[in-house]
């Protein structure tokens, strides 16, 4: 059996609490649902002496559905967002939630922890006894890059499912600092790409995600293998509104790539097969995953093409 | 008719294995018991120079550590290869070899410890391929006296004369195929306990082969059978991979010996990927000619892709090219087969023992000769099937056969020729057959002793209890033998009393491999069962004063066929424990005599074969090249089917494995020799998800030799699966794909880049030494 290290547990009950365990011990790790950092200490990636589960926090777990928008607080789980009767209206978002690893793992598993989840690299998600033989790599145990040695920064592959789609939408976040301030800013500012240092938080919490309402066309495209269980070897999300095309791409760097443009008036095709030459040409997905990179970006391109032929058939606008 | 044997009825033991009462080996527990973990190696190929576990031991909780020097004695599965060692002596072959053993209070302080032994390697150059162990011919992962360079085991057999044969061929063709290895991916991981007492040492593992175990542990430890007892409970699945005596039951009783403690070691999945013993990578070459549409004569050659040691690789070698005559008459047969050896873990037998390969190369070849020759694929089946009552030219024995019907069955039932070359691009639908035995003719160690003893017993309480060796790997074995013994009986099979698969109480069978226990066990107990009905029937007769065979069994009674009377089961039990005394009877099973008699013959004979043919409708996404098997149509010749509901299922998994072979699983290695996907996300199995609607159709051939005239199931429904397969994607997409898996990015690419066909351009240079040349059987020679 693979073994959890030992590790001390905290579990507090409010955000007062929370901040205060943080400022005690900086390099705790924050737990929800816990389905990608258990797998990864056991694994001896993340080597955690301290805890802290959010879990109990109840300010973090909610739905409000507005006039103007959808607040979702961070500790929602995602198998209860996928039964929510308004999120099921938002057909893409529902297809990309309900594509999420199994329903066993969705019932344990958060939107914020999607969100905020480690990125992945075939050299990476491995037993501590694979990682020793490989010699180790940039992302853990300070080697060389395996995917591309001799280069500076850390390829892993960010893999998020629901980030495409939320960012395709224009959503927004909330983070919550040590003083309780709310920051309000949109939902790509919290990525890097940079496999290492992949989310940009400052120390904040994720609190709330907001999703706003109004008309638009949405598909997702999910590129694996297997119909269940795997990450997106390329998520590709697509968004119409009334004035602009919005294209989010995961699983092909180390944050979610994305392109949004305003519509420009004369001929849409034209503009479209424009954007997916351009999204082709700028993605470089690195031979990390499971698939080669040339494969996914071809399947991102034909994912692309089809995304645009249901929206013209769609007939929304 | 038959109250039981033919109906869906469910298994004896659903009942526990839903509740989790079911006991594995994982459940066994002992007091004071240690766990046991493995320092394996980081090199695929390396001189090993220094072993220091003096911290380990200093840790508290660790109790022992052991090395190779501790069991010096080479052992291995087949007498022909006795190449293993339970812990790497000297040098390491493979990445994650075993290289130190240890055994702590707790599983943490195993890990830890294990962290703390540092082991000194010189790293060696390593071969990684059937290319690379034939070129680099000094780098030796063995040292053979008996060939140069990494061959393992070289096969050369002729069967009449090929060369003349082609000559008055009117149309040869030649093809060349790569079939990837892959794993056999058991639910249950490998467990095992061992607990030493008094002069015994028991050890409780989950294993297909109790009583073979039981010899070679006895080499390996270095002590005498009679003072090791083996105990297998259920076993989570097994598909040939729990065959070997693998290094942690070795270590576990060793290290059992030397603490005086039990010690329990269950491998991580991981783990259980270095044991492997799985499908061996095979790179094939076939040679067909034919004359008026009859094959005339078949050459084909296939190079073995072994891994570092070998298990039963050279049975292996000899099934590549043993079955293909069992389903096709082939006049002139040439053979050769060379296994290499390579710096990777050991391959061995996995569902169809090698013969997934050659079938799946001789399937889509045949595809593509049919195509040429303007014939429909069943069509030129049709013309060269062999029959019933037939004797191959390597003297296989084909007893009951319905292949024919099986054939005829499934391209009715898919509409095949309507669909065949007419479905719109992206959609297509194939076809293949294949034939495989119900169990091997000769058992491992050669001897003319039974190869599976039941033993049943009716005391006096009116319970009928049956002793028998086999084991119940998931395949329904407890089962199977349970319906045939409440069959004869006329009692429920669930009061069937087991005692099962104890090298101490229970005889012996020689284990769950090459598809012989229902025939075998099925035999033994059908025998016993009656020896037990002629005793009952004997004195019930005397009793109801009635002819014997006026009576019959039926619902724990023994009755007049007119109904007019009847005695309780129980009461003629115990009538006749007073007249005989103690009613226990022996049942055996030993098959006939083979009839081949040149090297390697002992290879592919059975006493009957069963006969499976298949149709796959796919359909292509041109988005990503996934192939997505839309339904499957498949027929197989089982001669009696025993539990429908089991029989079913087990055709049904036979598709899943098919499919999963063709479309996704390969192990692969880096250039380090690091496997590549180590766990159940990254190698990737299909899912209930890509699974398309199965119709299962049995064929009932009723043969003479088989218990109710049962034969196998458990392997012969693979074989047809993955070239049916892949014939459908070139129906589909007009590509010939000649190697497997099928990935999706292999289609994308070839459909972007108008590849027709993808697959291995040449085979190697290997140099043969001459054939042996067989005489052809009295039958085929006209």
């Amino acid at each position: 059996m693979l073994k959890l290290k030992e590790f001390e547990f905290f579990s507090p009950y409010t955000c007062e609490e929370l901040f205060s365990l943080i400022k005690k011990y900086p390099e705790a790790k924050i737990i929800a649902g816990g389905t990608d950092l258990i797998p990864k200490i056991k694994r001896g990636q993340i080597e955690p002496n301290y805890v802290i589960s959010i879990l109990y926090i109840k300010e973090f777990d909610f739905i409000k559905i507005e006039e103007n928008e959808i607040r979702i607080g961070a500790l929602k789980k995602l198998r209860e967002l996928e039964k929510n009767e308004e999120i099921k209206k938002i057909k893409g978002l529902h297809i990309a939630l309900k594509s999420v690893a199994t329903p066993i793992i969705r019932n344990s598993a958060t939107i914020g922890g999607n969100l905020l989840q480690d990125t992945r690299c075939k050299f990476y998600d491995k037993s501590k006894f694979w990682r020793e033989a490989l010699g180790y790599c940039l992302k853990k145990g300070d080697a060389e890059c395996r995917v591309a040695p001799g280069s500076n920064r850390c390829f892993a592959v960010f893999c998020s499912d629901i980030a495409p789609i939320l960012i395709a939408l224009d959503s927004e976040v909330v983070l919550i600092d040590s003083d309780l301030k709310e920051q309000r800013i949109k939902l790509e500012e919290i990525y890097r790409d940079d496999g290492i240092n992949h989310i940009n938080l400052n120390g904040k919490i994720l609190k709330e995600i907001i999703i706003p309402r109004e008309k638009f066309f949405l598909t997702y495209k999910k590129l694996r293998i297997r119909d269940t269980i795997d990450f997106p070897e390329a998520g590709v999300a697509v968004v119409v509104k009334k004035e602009s095309i919005n294209i989010a791409i995961s699983g092909i760097s180390s944050s979610i790539f994305y392109l949004k443009e305003k519509i420009s008036g004369s001929d849409f095709n034209l503009q479209i097969n424009k954007l997916i030459e351009e999204v082709y040409n700028s993605i470089k997905p690195m031979d990390n995953l499971y698939f080669p990179p040339l494969y996914r970006k071809k399947v991102v391109r034909n994912f692309l093409v089809k995304a645009f032929k249901e929206f013209n058939e769609s007939e929304i606008f | 008719m038959e109250k039981i044997i033919g109906k869906k009825r469910k298994r004896v033991d659903a009942g526990y294995k839903i509740k989790g009462t079911a006991k594995y080996a994982e459940d066994f527990y002992a007091p004071n018991m240690l766990y046991m973990k493995f320092k394996r190696s980081p090199y695929a190929h390396a001189l090993i120079e220094e072993i220091d576990y003096s911290e380990a031991l200093k840790l508290k909780g660790v109790e022992a550590v052991i090395t190779g020097k501790d069991l010096p004695v080479k052992y291995g599965i087949l007498p022909v290869t006795q190449d293993e060692t339970a812990l790497a002596i000297d040098k390491v072959r493979y990445v994650g070899e075993p290289v130190v053993a240890l055994c702590a209070e707790t599983e943490e302080i195993a890990i830890k410890a294990i962290d703390l032994i540092k082991v000194k390697y010189k790293e060696l150059d390593s071969v990684l391929s059937i290319e690379e162990a034939f070129e680099k011919e000094n780098v030796r992962v063995h040292e053979s006296e008996k060939f140069k360079g990494n061959a393992h085991r070289v096969i050369h057999l002729e069967f009449g004369d090929v060369e003349s044969a082609f000559k008055e061929c009117d149309y040869v063709r030649e093809d060349i195929f790569f079939y990837s290895g892959n794993a056999h991916l058991p639910m249950e991981p490998h467990s095992v306990l061992a607990v030493p007492e008094e002069n015994k040492l028991t050890i409780y593992v989950s294993h297909q082969a109790p009583y073979y175990l039981h010899q070679i542990l006895s080499k390996a430890l270095s002590i005498p059978q009679k003072n090791i007892r083996i105990v297998v409970p259920y076993v989570g699945g097994g598909f040939g991979g729990k065959l070997d005596p693998f290094p942690e039951i070795v270590c576990a009783g060793k290290l059992a010996l030397i603490t005086g403690k039990p010690v329990k070691c269950t491998l991580e999945r991981e783990e259980v990927f270095y044991n492997h013993r799985g499908r061996h990578p095979a790179l094939m070459w076939i040679k067909t000619g034919l004359k008026e549409g009859r094959i005339k004569a078949i050459h084909f050659k296939s190079f073995l892709d072994g891994g570092a040691y070998g298990s039963f690789g050279v049975a292996c070698s000899y099934y590549q090219g043993a079955l293909q005559t069992t389903t096709y008459k082939i006049p002139n047969y040439k053979v050769q087969v060379v296994r290499f050896y390579t710096n990777k873990p050991p391959c061995g037998p996995k569902r169809g023992h090698g013969t997934p390969q050659p079938r799946f190369a001789l399937e889509c070849h045949f595809d593509k000769i049919a195509e040429d020759l303007n014939l429909k694929p069943h069509e030129f089946r049709l013309k060269n099937l062999t029959d019933s009552n037939f004797v191959t030219i390597n003297y296989l024995k084909i007893t009951s056969s319905g292949l024919k019907e099986c054939i005829e069955k499934v391209i009715k039932e898919s509409e095949f020729e309507k669909k065949h070359g007419k479905l719109p691009y992206g959609e297509g639908i194939g076809f293949a057959i294949g034939a495989y035995l119900s169990g091997a003719a000769l058992p491992i160690y050669w001897n003319e002793m039974p190869h599976s003893e039941v033993v049943i017993k009716a005391d006096r309480s009116g319970i009928i209890s049956v002793y028998s060796g086999h084991t119940e790997i998931g395949q329904g074995s407890d089962t199977m033998l349970s319906y045939i013994v409440a069959e004869v009986l006329g009692i429920n099979p669930e009061d069937v009393k087991l005692i099962l698969r104890d090298t101490d109480t229970v005889p012996p069978d020689l284990g769950s491999y090459s598809s012989r226990v229902t025939y075998m066990v099925g035999n033994a107990a059908f025998e016993a069962a009656n020896k037990l009905k002629n005793v009952l029937i004997k004195t019930a007769s005397e009793l109801l004063e009635e002819k014997e065979d006026e009576l019959i069994f039926e619902n724990y009674k023994i009755k007049t066929k007119k109904g007019d009377k009847e005695i309780e089961l129980v009461e003629v039990i115990r009538k006749a424990i007073e007249r005989e005394g103690p009613l226990v009877f022996t049942g055996k099973y030993k098959p006939p005599p083979i009839l081949g008699k040149y090297k390697g013959a002992g290879v592919g004979p059975s006493p009957a074969y069963s006969f499976t043919a298949c149709v796959i409708q796919v359909k292509v996404d041109t988005d990503t090249g996934i192939v997505k098997p839309q339904k499957v149509w498949i027929a197989h010749d089982i001669g009696r089917c025993i539990n429908r509901k089991n029989v079913e299922g087990q055709i049904e998994g036979s598709v899943y494995m098919g499919l999963c072979e063709a479309l996704t699983e390969k192990t692969e290695y880096t250039k380090k020799g690091l496997l590549k996907d180590t766990g159940f996300l990254d190698y990737k199995t299909l899912t209930i998800k890509e699974m398309p609607d199965i119709n299962v159709y049995l064929i009932e051939t009723h043969d003479k030799g088989g218990p109710f005239g049962a034969k196998e199931v458990g392997q012969g429904p693979l074989l047809p699966v993955i070239p049916a397969l892949c014939n459908a994607v070139y129906d589909a997409i007009g590509i010939r794909f000649d190697e497997i898996p099928i990935t999706p990015d292999k289609v994308l690419d070839a459909i972007e880049r108008n590849k027709k066909r993808i697959g291995p351009e040449k085979i190697i240079d290997f140099k043969f030494p001459p054939p042996i040349k067989v005489e052809v059987p009295e039958n085929v020679k006209t």
